[in-house]
């Protein structure tokens, strides 16, 4: 296997992007990443695309295809990569893979998710496919309904509350704030979390990241030719992925996600690094519950204790560990294709010191944590700065 | 728009609360199985659960899917069930907002569930009553 690193990311704008069509999204995320690796389009080798469902809420399938026409690239495999809300991150693994392997020395991963030609309902129905169609939804059980599952049975065994739920979302927005990619710039409070519309008990709208449109990029190549290309290049130093039952009831335990222990220990392991060597982490907050989750996951924190710790602070930036300073999926906003491989550009500007006001102090290690549907899928990776 | 067999594919065993139990470990699966997770064995015998349990998880939904014309919300729970495994289904309203609990225990309950929103065909599903911890 050979290292492989990060050297060009490209975002486009989240949100309600009326104006801008798969093509558009894609060219902009695309040519960017291109631009900031100092490459030529024609140099792309490989294209993985993550994408959930361009089928279901734009009726455009075969996107790989599309994204390497309209980047003109020159003929190179290219595919669609979908794997529920971990698609991008699962596309970002298969361009690492196929580096790592030799068969592959340009690469790209594109995330894009167009979800704004759809009424809400129709997009809310569309992302339910990412459980268990004829066991969970079919059955009236409701995608946010399957997280607030999990965040009662998380409140009963631990204590956790809805306030602190409600500060996942308030650090979130915080961080959102100082991105000018991300769907929300606007500060919130516990308050408002609090009084927002109740979706799912004890989740509130506040709790939920938004339908948002977007795309997001990155090039991958072997290290020993990144420095070619890019002064810090960004080293994949460890990656991993699991999955589970489709099903939530089927899991051993649903306070917590199996697939990402599992997906994390490898990168770990891979990586040669503990939980407690992570400087900045973008984590799949798609529902407050599932951050507070995901810090007790990857080890950050023990069972039981992330919850507090966020209250109190201790994960917002600059905190003991810096938690989705892009303002992660609730603040930066969800295009779910995309949302795997926008983790990594927040990752590649924080370990770069690109990343603006919302720079982190010591940013040398960073993670990403990308999970589909109600914990099925899970994809774990860890970048180190190489100077 | 769903072929109409769509609805009642997996109706008998929705209905009947058929699952499958292993042969080889005993594990009881619902839905059934035809390869053991826990054994890796392909034999199994039809097992009819009893649909009595306890309340593991639950949530009020207060946005509930389009077809599910007829409820403004209602209560959906995870389900630990008496014959071991856990499931996921809707309970009947309860009497008022704080009759619903971890732990709680529940017995089947045959009701109306939705009306398909293409054909108004009318389904019926197994829904969970809250009979109180006891
Ligand atoms: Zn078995």
């Amino acid at each position: 296997m050979r290292d492989v690193a990060i050297i060009g990311v490209g975002l486009t704008k989240f949100g309600e992007r009326y104006e801008s069509d798969l093509r558009s999204l894609i060219s902009e995320a695309g040519i960017a990443a291109i631009e900031d690796a100092n490459i030529s389009n024609k140099d792309i080798d490989m294209l993985y695309v993550g994408n959930m469902a361009s089928g279901r809420l734009t009726e455009q399938e075969h996107i790989g295809a599309l994204a390497s026409d309209t980047l003109g690239l020159s003929n190179p495999p290219s595919l669609k990569v979908e794997n529920a809300c971990a698609s991008g991150g699962t596309a970002l693994r298969q361009a690492y893979l196929a580096v790592a392997g030799g068969s592959s020395d340009f690469a790209m991963a594109l995330g894009v998710e167009k979800m704004t030609d759809v009424s809400t309902s129709e997009a809310t129905t569309g992302l339910g496919g990412a459980g268990d169609k004829t066991w969970e939804l079919d059955e009236g059980i409701t995608f946010p309904g399957l997280y607030a599952l999990m965040a009662r049975r998380h409140m009963h065994d631990y204590g956790t509350t809805e306030e602190q739920l409600a500060a996942v979302a308030v650090k979130n927005h915080d961080n959102a704030y100082l991105n000018k990619y991300a769907h929300f710039h606007k500060r919130i409070t516990i308050d408002e979390v609090m009084k927002s519309k109740m979706i799912a008990d004890p989740l509130k709208l506040y709790d939920c990241s938004p339908i948002s449109d977007g795309a997001a990029a990155a090039i991958l190549v072997p290290l020993d030719i990144a420095k070619k290309y890019n002064d810090t290049p960004i080293l994949i130093a460890g990656s991993g992925q699991a999955s589970d039952t489709l099903r939530l009831a089927d899991r051993d335990s649903i306070t917590g996600i199996k697939a990402a222990r599992i997906a994390s220990k490898k990168a770990y392991e891979q990586a040669r690094i503990s939980p407690s060597d992570v400087n900045v982490a973008e984590v799949h907050d798609c529902f407050t519950i599932a951050e507070i989750m995901a810090m007790e996951d990857l080890g950050f924190y023990k069972k039981g204790e992330a919850a507090k710790a966020i209250e109190n602070g201790e994960t917002k930036l600059n905190g003991k560990i810096s938690v989705n300073t892009s303002g992660g999926l609730k603040g930066c906003g969800h295009p779910v294709g995309a949302t795997g491989i926008k983790q990594a550009a927040e990752i590649v500007w924080q370990l770069r010191g690109e990343a603006g006001e919302r720079q982190v102090t010591r940013a040398d290690i960073g993670l990403t944590h990308n999970v589909g549907g109600s914990g099925s899928t899970a994809v774990v990776n860890i970048y180190k700065r190489v100077d | 728009m769903k072929e109409p067999m769509y609805d009642f594919r997996n109706y008998g065993e929705k209905v009947n609360l058929f699952g499958n139990k292993c042969r080889s470990c005993g594990e009881i699966y619902y839905p059934k199985r035809n390869i053991c997770p826990k054994c890796g064995k392909t034999e199994f015998d039809s097992f009819k659960i009893s649909g009595k349990g306890e309340i593991y998880s639950y949530t009020k939904i207060e946005v509930p899917p389009e077809d599910f014309v007829d409820s403004k919300s209602y209560y959906a729970a995870i389900i630990k069930l008496e014959d071991g495994p856990l499931i996921n289904g809707i309970l009947v309203d309860p009497k008022n907002d704080f009759g619903i609990d971890i732990g709680d225990k529940v017995i089947p309950s045959m009701r109306k569930i939705k009306s398909d929103k293409d054909t108004g065909t009318v389904n019926y599903q197994i829904k969970f009553e809250d009979i109180g911890k006891k």
